[in-house]
């Protein structure tokens, strides 16, 4: 169900999709600093064409939070 | 243009790059005064696909004045190549940004002028220190104006301010030969600045060039980097049919295919301009065809919508032979590198076959689309120079009377006959600050006829004439046309003997006893001074065999392993050509 996020995280910090849960966050992975995660940012909204607001990107900490925010603007599957 | 990757995949791919693997290196310094992330590993990625190792200096955020006025800082340890200055106009206009009209013109000006002085003494403090090339960044135009439709209409408004200080910029650029500009602001207007500037980016981390468009200013970043390797091209080899004009000559007929007059045949023609304003100044331009020879030319000479002209094409191969075969003889008979060629071929298969047999020439990936046949081609950053010389300017000419000169030298019944006539008048310039460029020039890419090979920068040669040694520099000119300052000596003068350290020859003069013509006015001149022998040497390197027997054959005697000339032997200087001495 989550592949594709997963496979956009992995892909854009260089991390195994093994490695990759909903806690995972700039605590545990090591490419995921403040400006790897706006580049993230980006290739996730690129993917599902969606844009976020200033405020929402500035609650993202851990991939639950990707996931609440995809959900936010309607993205079911990811 | 080429669609960019997304900055992800330069990222990403940055990390697995293993620099050691590459025969050239560059060391390339970031500095800025906003976050400059994703730069670095971009050019990284961009260089290993030119096959060069590029190690990386990222300035912490916004230390570039710490960085460059500090003797001691991290980037003057770091030794770049090339150091980019990344500056925008938020961080350099301050409160004029937003506020320009709260104060008074004379301080708008006097603000500037303060801006400019101090990035003058950055500049003066860099080139001080380090021996890199500086790229600069000039800054946006602010598209926003408090003023609205009345700025336009102020006297040194905000715009002005900007366009004063890029123009104050281009003359610190003009008067160092180090520095060079980059234009921000005409790349900012190539792409928008909506789409360049995220304001979301820019709030959560002073990004000022967003992520999407990072790619696209390193591409044009590259265009410094292989220059400066002296990796730019010198040659466009060009395919005819659906590629200089639309249809197939030899089935459509001269009649039926599309060149101007409609909107396919204007494309054609848009795209013949930009090759020929690209040949105006001095990038080679060629054919290789599969066509019926009478057929294309036909076209090419008698086309009324034809750009370009026979003799704008250096070379045609215009047959029914093996493209990879034509490739080569064209590099033959030009006299150039295979990696200093781009081929344009609008057929993927030909593409494919000329990337798998010849990959060092840069096969360009055109676009199906002939509407944007100009745009890549506009978008390419191969064909940059450092510095645009006369000898540039004139070298798709000089192709040319090549061309003829060949012809005369067939017809000619023997090699006396041949120099006799081409009517050979070479000059001895005065070494100033006009020749100066050139003579540089040639010391750094001539290989074949380079007796010592020894690469000297502009600021060498200004050594060599401030201690008194001989820098000479010579114009062939004959009957078809001027070569240009094509001949560059240096002769060390020591009390009773002197040292050629440095004899070169562009290759296209070669073997018209030019050679000996100024060998032997520096042994008459020698021999005039006083001077009782002549030291010559020979350093052999893997191309400049054309001149190994060159000390030999004009009767200098070996000693160990350099070249003696004793005044006293009888000189010889070729009497079929012309000399001239400027004082």
């Amino acid at each position: 169900m989550t592949s594709k996020l997963y496979e956009i995280i992995s892909k854009t910090l260089n991390v195994p999709e093994s490695e990759i849960n909903d806690d995972s966050g700039s605590e545990t992975i090591e490419g995921w600093d403040s400006f790897n995660v706006y580049v993230l940012l980006d290739e996730i909204e690129t993917a599902h064409n969606i844009k976020f607001s200033l405020d929402e990107t500035l609650e993202i900490n851990t991939v639950r939070d990707f996931k609440r925010l995809l959900q936010k603007h309607g993205v079911t599957q990811f | 243009m080429q669609n960019e990757q997304k900055l992800s995949y330069y990222i990403s791919k940055s990390k697995l790059i293993n620099i050691n693997k590459f025969g050239r290196k560059i060391r390339i310094a970031l500095l800025g005064s906003y976050t400059l992330n994703g730069i670095a590993e971009t050019l990284s990625v961009k260089c290993a696909d030119s096959n060069i190792g590029c190690t990386t200096y990222l300035s912490e955020y916004d230390q570039y004045n710490q960085d460059i006025l500090d003797d001691n800082s991290a980037l003057y340890k770091f030794v770049p190549d090339i150091t980019f200055l990344l500056l925008d106009n938020r961080n350099i206009l301050g409160d004029f940004f937003h506020f320009p009209y709260s104060s008074p013109e004379s301080d708008r000006q006097q603000f500037i002028k303060n801006r400019t002085r101090h990035l003058e003494n950055l500049i003066r403090a860099f080139t001080r220190k380090s021996k890199s090339k500086l790229v600069i960044t000039n800054l946006t135009i602010p598209t926003y104006s408090p003023y609205g439709l009345y700025e336009t209409k102020t006297n040194y408004n905000l715009q002005e301010m900007v366009r004063d200080y890029n123009s104050q910029l281009e003359k610190m650029a003009l008067v160092n030969d180090s520095v060079y500009i980059y234009d921000f602001n005409g790349f900012v207007t190539k792409f928008g600045e909506y789409n360049v500037f995220d304001h979301r980016q820019f709030f959560v981390g002073d990004i000022k060039v967003a992520f999407d468009y990072i790619p696209y200013l390193v591409h044009d970043m590259m265009g410094y980097v292989k220059t400066i390797l002296g990796l730019n091209k010198k040659c466009i080899v060009l395919d005819l049919d659906n590629t200089l004009w639309g249809g197939i000559v030899g089935e459509d007929g001269f009649e039926g295919i599309k060149l101007g007059n409609d909107p396919i045949g204007k494309a054609f023609v848009e795209f013949q301009k930009i090759l020929l304003s690209l040949n105006q100044r001095g990038v080679i331009l060629a054919i290789n065809s599969k066509n019926n020879a009478g057929d294309a030319l036909k076209v090419i000479k008698e086309h009324p919508n034809m750009v370009l002209k026979e003799e704008n094409f250096a070379c045609m191969k215009i047959n029914w032979n093996d493209k990879v075969q034509n490739m080569k003889e064209i590099a033959n008979e030009l006299n150039i590198g295979l990696d200093s060629m781009v081929f344009f071929d609008d057929d993927p298969v030909n593409r494919e076959y000329l990337r798998v047999n010849i990959p060092q020439i840069l096969t360009v990936e055109i676009p199906q689309d002939v509407a944007q046949y100009a745009q890549t081609l506009m978008s390419m950053n191969d064909f940059h120079l450092l510095k645009i010389t006369d000898e540039d300017v004139k070298r798709a000419k000089m192709y040319v009377q090549e061309k003829q000169r060949k012809k005369l030298e067939h017809s000619s019944t023997n090699l006396q006959d041949f120099l006799q006539q081409l009517n050979i008048k070479i000059t001895f310039k005065k070494v100033d600050s006009f020749t100066i460029p050139r003579i540089s020039q040639l010391i750094l890419k001539t290989n074949q006829f380079n007796l010592t090979t020894r690469r000297y920068q502009e600021e060498d040669i200004k050594k060599f004439i401030k201690e008194n040694h001989w820098v000479g520099c010579v114009q062939v000119e004959d009957k078809f046309g001027d070569n240009g300052i094509t001949g560059v000596f240096i002769v060390k003068k020591e009390n009773i003997q002197w040292t050629i350290d440095t004899f070169l020859l562009s290759c296209r003069i070669i073997g018209r006893g030019i050679e000996d013509g100024i060998l032997g006015h520096i042994l008459k001149k020698a021999k005039e001074e006083g001077i009782k022998k002549l030291k010559g040497e020979f350093i052999p390197t893997k191309k400049n065999t054309p001149c190994a027997n060159f000390f030999a054959d004009y009767g200098f005697k070996k000693e160990g392993n350099t070249w003696m000339f004793e005044l006293h032997n009888p000189i010889k200087i070729p009497s079929h050509i012309k000399y001239v001495i400027e004082q």
